[in-house]
């Protein structure tokens, strides 16, 4: 028995305890005090759950506002003092105690046998985009298998993410000089190799000028604050490997002697067409730049690292006008934000203004009409003229009643035609 | 990411189950409306409890969702609802259910 499940059933006691006082108690005012005690320990329970946001909401907008509703009404109404009449009906709750004895018994064999802690979270499919860093190369169109993943993307030019499911795949690039969207079964691709997609990741198919780079990544929570995953591809044919390598702005070219103190080495040794290892960094402004031998093939650029951004830096060379080689290179960078951490914040607000918007709508503007709804109910000429309409229907319904009586007594001999209806 | 196996779904759903059942036995036995109110209220907390173990379990963020939307759904239904008791109390004194009974069956 671990300390967590031992703090479990104390807290879950606590809330049985509180519902079971809740339920018991004469007075209102002492049963609102244990429902509240009730939802704090359900929000405890939505903390050790994984959903620190809903645990928030619990205590402010059910233990807080709702229960402060309750409280205002009971002593409005001074309900504390309002003692039960015995009840008519004394059979119900016997029979309610019954009912729910047999209800949770039921329930625990269902929740027992029915093997619900069986059930597996589902896998988020794989997603794809294509970049194009080949120089010198017309626009391409990417196929996996039959099914066109991109339109057309152009060089130096990245696609979207698109969802596609998890699977093997035959890889096929073509390059359409002509405009025309290329036929996959008559057209001979440019590119083409298997690739396997897997689940939970999200893959950048680089196609260069031979060939094509597929670089997997996890786009799923970066645990650790304040921090960027970053992967880094050398798309820049025939060279020696690269460094690439972060510099101190305080000292951007510094002497040989030193710098060890002023260059840092994020990826070293990166041969054409490999991309490094994923690694995190400190998020923060840095000044990036690669080298072949120790030499610069590129300006330092500027590198902004967002926190909780996955950055795909890729090295290709740069085109000139109209596409002629300037001998020169560039870099891309594709900073894409990871998945929030379930259930915070940023979790819900994201899946709120984007699945769930006409939801959320619908529910404002139900409580807009219950808003103006409780003003109507509470109005002093509702309640007069609803009290005015309960005296007429009431002596009509005697009225007619009497009629009814007194026809009946006429016909027959009974002495009473109802006794529920005189009220 | 999804932490905590030390604690199995079934313990949440079933404290649930519990507290459910508590809730129905509540509207069930209790006369004072205002005491009914809590009850049902007691209801969508344990529903609640339901909807967020099994969101956790399959790691989709929906459920807490619908937990939200339920948040919502009843600080409505306790707006119009508190403001039926005022209602019926100014006219009749009284908010005991046994002593409303205008529609007999």
């Amino acid at each position: 028995m671990t300390l967590e499940l031992i703090i479990f059933l104390i807290v879950a006691a606590v809330a049985i305890f509180a519902a079971a006082f809740m339920l018991v108690s004469r007075n209102a005012v002492h049963s609102a005090l244990f429902l509240v005690t009730n939802m704090i320990c359900l929000a405890f329970m939505y903390l050790v759950l994984n959903a620190p946001f809903l645990a928030m909401v619990q205590i402010t907008v059910y233990a807080g506002a709702i229960m402060v509703l309750f409280m205002f009404v009971i002593m409005l109404l001074g309900a504390e003092k309002l003692g039960e009449t015995p009840t008519r009906y004394k059979w119900l709750p016997i029979a309610g105690v019954g009912l729910a004895t047999l209800f949770l018994v039921t329930a625990y064999f269902a929740i027992a046998q029915g093997n619900v802690g069986a059930l597996k979270p589902i896998a988020k499919s794989p997603r794809v985009r294509v970049v194009h860093v080949g120089q010198g190369v017309p626009p391409v169109t990417v196929y996996l298998n039959n099914d066109r993943v991109t339109d057309s993307v152009g060089y130096g030019a990245a696609s979207g993410f698109r969802e596609v499911r998890a699977g093997d795949y035959n890889l096929l690039v073509f390059a359409s000089t002509n405009g025309l969207t290329p036929d996959p079964t008559k057209d001979s691709p440019a590119l083409a190799q298997p690739i396997s997609l897997r689940a939970e990741t999200a893959t950048t198919i680089i196609a260069t000028a031979d060939r094509l780079i597929v670089v997997p990544e996890d786009l799923n929570t970066i645990d650790a604050v304040q921090t960027v995953r970053y992967t880094v591809v050398n798309a820049l044919p025939a060279n020696p490997p690269i460094n690439f390598i972060s510099i101190d702005p305080a000292n951007p070219n510094p002497a040989p002697e030193d710098r060890a103190k002023y260059i840092t080495i994020l990826a070293p040794a990166l041969p054409y067409g490999e991309f490094s290892r994923t690694t995190t960094l400190p998020a923060g402004k840095y000044k990036v730049a690669w080298e072949i031998n120790n030499q610069r093939v590129n300006a330092p650029a500027d590198l902004d690292a967002r926190e909780n951004t996955s950055q795909l830096i890729i090295l290709y060379p740069e085109a000139g006008p109209a596409g002629s080689p300037t001998g020169r290179s560039t870099e891309l960078v594709l900073a894409d934000r990871t998945t929030s951490a379930f259930g915070g914040p940023n979790n819900i607000g994201e899946t709120l203004f984007t699945t769930y918007l006409l939801p959320f709508e619908l529910v404002s503007l139900l409580l807009l009409v219950a808003m103006v709804g409780a003003i109507i109910l509470t109005r002093e000429e509702t309640v007069k003229r609803e009290r005015k309409r309960v005296v007429v229907s009431n002596s009509a319904g005697v009225r007619r009643l009497n009629q009814v009586s007194a026809s009946a007594m006429s016909l027959t001999e009974h002495k009473k035609p109802s006794e529920g209806a005189a009220d | 990411m999804m932490g905590n196996p030390s604690i199995p779904i079934e313990y949440f759903v079933i404290l649930s189950a519990v507290l459910f059942v508590m809730g129905v036995l509540g509207v069930l036995v209790r006369r004072n409306a205002i005491m009914i109110f809590m009850s049902v209220e007691l209801m969508l907390n344990a529903a609640n409890l339901a909807l967020v173990a099994f969101s956790r379990q399959w790691g989709d963020v929906s459920g807490h969702l619908f937990v939200f939307f339920v948040m919502t759904v009843a600080a409505a239904e306790v707006a119009v609802g508190l403001a039926l008791i005022v209602a019926i109390f100014r006219q009749k004194q009284s908010i005991d259910i046994d002593e409303l009974h205008q529609m007999q069956g």
